[in-house]
Parts: C-alpha cells; sequence; structure tokens
C-alpha cells in the first residue's frame, strides 16, 4: 500500500483486507510453480489456468512488479499466486 | 441459449406518434413530469433522464409531450401476450423490450427468418408498432442486434460467431455504470474487442466480479437465465351507470358493490393488490394500484381502501363506468414478515454495546469493511477494515 503523507493513525486502527500471504512455492527453471505448500500440506499444481505481470508504481520508492498465476491444483482447488519480482518471495493472493 | 430480442425502438415516441400521425414530422420530446423519457433522433443534445427545464432551452420549438405511463404499461403487455402465443417463454426486460426462447421453435417455422417475421407482425397486429428483432445467443448478443436494425428490420447472429459480431462494437453498450465505462475509454479500451483480446483474470483482476461478466459479454457469452413472465390470475368487475355522474359516494357505494361479488369469486383466496379505474366510456378518466400488506380476502378491508381513495378523488368530467381488478391470486391467505427488523432504536442499542466491546478491551474488537481504491490493481489496496465506530 502506498504512503501517504498527513496525520498518522494507530497502527491498530486500520486494517487492509486481502493482504498477500507468504507461501513455499517449488518452481521449475523457468519460475513457473510445480507444488505449492498450501492448507499444510504440499500440492502439485495440475495445471496454470493464466499467467500475467503486473508492473506498477515504477515511479515510487516501493514499486511493484509481480508475476501473477492462476493455479489449479490437485484437489481441483483454484488458487492465485505471484512472485515478487523485486524481493523474489512468493505469496498467496485472497479475494474478499 | 438462443434467443430473440424484440424491441421497439423510442417506445414512448412510437406510441405517441402511433396516437398522433402529427407528430411524425415535428421534433419531438416526451416527459414524464420534469424529466425526459425520450426524445426524437434528430434531437441530438437531448437525452433521457435529462431535466425538462435544459431540453426546453436546448429545443425551445420542439413538441413536448406529457407521457402516458399507464398506455405504455398496456402496449407492453399487449406485446408479450402477442409474444406469448409464439413461444412459451417470455420475459419483459424493460416496457418495448422483451426477450423470447426461440429453442425448439424451428420444427414450428421453417427458417428463422420466418420466426423473426412471425415475431414482427404478431407485435405489429398486437399493437401497431414495428419492433426491430435480434436473434443471437445469450441476451447481450440478441440485444445488441437488435438495438442495431431499425423498426421492422432483423438481425440474426449465427452461432460462434458472437465474438467476431461483437468486436467492433462500442464499450458503452456494457450494462455497466458509466463511471466503468469511462474508466475503460481511459484504459483505451474502446472496443469490445478490446477486452474480449485481454487475459480474463486481468479483466477480473482489475474489476473483480463485474470484470468477469464485462469478459464474457466481451466474447459473446451470456449466461444470465431468462425470467419467463408469470402470467397472473386476475378478477374484474365493471359497473356502468345509467347515466354519467361526478358523485364521490355513487362511486364509492359502486366500489363496494363489485368487491363484494370479487370477494365471492375468491372463492376463499386471497388477493395481493386491487386495481380501480373509473372511465368514461371506455377512456381513462383516473386509476389507481394498491398493493395490499399481506393478502388478504377481507372485503371489509378492500372496501375501506377504496372508499379512502375514492373520496379524495376530483373528477374533471362525469365517469359512468367503474372497474375493480383484483389479482395476485394465492391459494392461502399469508402474513409476511418484515424484511428489515432491525430498527434505529437497534441499531443505536448495537453501537452502544460495541462501544462498551471496545472500552473493555482498550482497542477495537468489531470492524467494518470501506472501500478505499475499488478499481485498484491490487485487490490489498482495494478495501480496509476500520473500527466500527470510527
Amino acid at each position: 500500500m502506498l504512503k501517504t503523507p498527513g496525520r498518522s493513525r494507530r497502527p491498530d486502527s486500520i486494517r487492509r483486507l486481502n493482504v498477500p500471504v507468504v507461501i513455499r512455492v517449488e518452481t521449475d527453471a523457468l519460475r513457473i510453480p510445480l507444488r505449492v505448500w498450501y492448507r499444510q500440506r504440499w500440492q502439485q499444481v495440475a495445471c496454470v489456468r493464466e499467467r500475467y505481470r503486473v508492473k506498477d508504481r515504477w515511479w515510487a520508492p516501493e514499486p511493484i512488479s509481480r508475476d501473477y498465476f492462476d493455479l489449479m491444483l490437485e484437489n481441483s482447488q483454484v488458487v492465485t499466486v505471484f512472485e515478487d519480482r523485486i524481493h523474489g518471495c512468493w505469496y498467496v493472493q485472497r479475494y474478499r | 441459449m438462443r434467443l430473440a430480442c424484440v424491441y421497439i425502438p423510442r417506445f414512448a415516441l412510437a406510441i405517441e406518434r402511433q396516437l398522433n400521425p402529427r407528430l411524425l414530422r415535428v421534433p419531438a420530446i416526451v416527459h414524464v413530469q420534469n424529466r425526459v423519457l425520450e426524445v426524437s433522433p434528430e434531437l441530438s443534445e437531448a437525452y433521457p433522464e435529462q431535466s425538462l427545464r435544459q431540453a426546453r432551452a436546448a429545443y425551445p420549438n420542439a413538441v413536448f409531450v406529457p407521457a402516458n405511463l399507464l398506455l405504455y404499461r398496456d402496449v407492453s403487455a399487449a406485446m408479450l401476450q402477442a409474444l406469448g402465443s409464439l413461444s412459451p417463454v417470455v420475459e419483459l426486460a424493460e416496457q418495448g423490450c422483451a426477450f423470447l426462447d426461440t429453442e425448439g421453435l424451428d420444427r414450428l417455422h421453417p427458417s428463422v427468418e420466418a420466426l423473426a417475421s412471425a415475431i414482427l407482425s404478431a407485435v405489429h397486429e398486437a399493437t401497431g408498432l414495428l419492433p426491430a428483432v435480434g436473434i443471437g445467443d445469450g441476451k447481450f448478443v440478441a440485444r445488441v442486434a437488435a438495438w442495431e436494425c431499425g423498426a421492422g428490420e432483423t438481425k440474426l447472429v449465427p452461432q460462434g460467431q458472437e465474438r467476431a459480431f461483437l468486436a467492433g462494437k462500442s464499450v458503452s453498450l456494457l450494462p455497466f455504470p458509466q463511471t466503468v465505462i469511462e474508466h475503460l475509454h481511459a484504459l483505451a479500451l474502446h472496443r469490445l474487442g478490446d477486452i474480449a483480446e485481454l487475459l480474463r483474470t486481468a479483466v477480473e483482476a482489475q474489476y473483480r466480479s463485474m470484470g468477469r461478466r464485462m469478459w464474457e459479454l466481451a466474447n459473446g457469452i451470456d449466461r444470465e437465465p431468462l425470467r419467463p413472465h408469470r402470467a397472473q390470475e386476475s378478477l374484474a368487475e365493471r359497473l356502468t351507470f345509467d347515466s354519467p355522474l361526478v358523485a364521490n359516494e355513487a362511486l364509492i357505494m359502486a366500489s363496494r358493490q363489485l368487491l363484494r361479488c370479487l370477494v365471492g369469486r375468491l372463492d376463499r383466496r386471497s388477493a395481493s393488490s386491487m386495481r380501480m379505474q373509473v372511465l368514461a366510456g371506455e377512456r381513462l378518466l383516473w386509476e389507481r394500484r394498491e398493493i395490499f400488506r399481506e393478502p388478504t380476502s377481507d372485503e371489509g378491508r378492500m372496501a375501506f381502501i377504496a372508499r379512502t381513495r375514492l373520496a379524495s378523488l376530483v373528477l374533471t368530467e362525469a365517469a359512468d363506468t367503474v372497474v375493480v381488478t383484483l389479482s395476485g391470486i394465492g391459494r392461502e391467505a399469508a402474513r409476511q414478515a418484515k424484511l428489515v427488523t432491525e430498527t434505529n432504536l437497534q441499531t443505536e442499542s448495537l453501537a452502544g454495546a460495541i462501544h462498551q466491546i471496545h472500552t473493555r478491551y482498550g482497542r477495537p474488537m468489531v470492524w467494518r469493511a470501506v472501500e478505499v481504491d475499488p478499481c485498484s490493481r491490487h485487490p490489498e489496496d482495494r478495501d480496509v477494515l476500520i473500527p466500527y465506530d470510527a
């Protein structure tokens, strides 16, 4: 989230929804997920439904560059993960 | 699902022009009180929902016609009835626009063109108006096809070519708020084909559930089901006086007599609405529709409502006929519970309880979600939780 100038609030007075959560992902040489640690166990990726890149706020001190993957897991569950290309971490993206 | 969209272009204006052919030669604006309802195509600066004052300022020489909403409703009902003779599944989307399920009708008509021709003639016979007919897979494709046609024309979108048909059309045809359409233009997405070429997930990430529907519509996929119009049983009685009169008491007495007959015909069933009409000849002088709070078969209650409405009626000319119609006939009388039971008092007590919880724990415990940037590409930037009483 962008840092905005102005009066600071108490840290517990605002919470973000849909905050990405760090996730463990095993990938192949092309950085495509093979399996993910999801719901307390490793789950194979059955197929990659979509992949797309989001680059944003390149003008700001904290730019965003993410590779999103829309994955279907072995139990037919669909989950969206992304790799933060700046810090190299994987996250699972939740939607309200 | 193969559907036909039957659409009468500029519905209100078409009816007014049918009633008064002189309007065919002059630019006209149909209005409801101080809002524009329909305008002639040549009046490019006027548009529906515009204030009447603005329209008058832009086109002082146009003819301004007050809308006859009851007549438009009756014409729509006649159109629906005519379409019902062609297909059992018909939905009235809005006045002057209906959808027709064409599945299985190929056995009754030799070709799709013959079906379209049958629709045109059925509506024309029932209303005297010529509709435009669009046939395609899904409501959106059929509707866009109908919008493309002029009155009396038909447009058929072959199966499998929906995406190609929509590709060149403007995004402003999408059934989304104007702010979303403007946002699409700001993103240089001017045509439906521009959206169809994007990844579904990319559009979804931008516009959430609306994005999914947007992408599907741009690709000619519309899963919205047809909601068939259900013919409602109604009971009507009319009483014609020997000589025209204006006295309210006589009208009240007539309505009571008619209600007595109708309640007898109800046969222990209940009605959920009542329509009262006062006519001079066959011309409607006054009409009122009352929806009961709960279905009823109580003659006294109906008579009380009729008396209340008729007592305050001021007729400008003598009436000779009273018609009372009961509709929404049901098997059982039922008491409907309130949809919203939360009163101001309960809201206040809830807020008080939440405040006490906050005070006790020294930090917010109950939160509410607030939209911050609903169109953000990053889901975590769209909403925040703030304390309930903030």
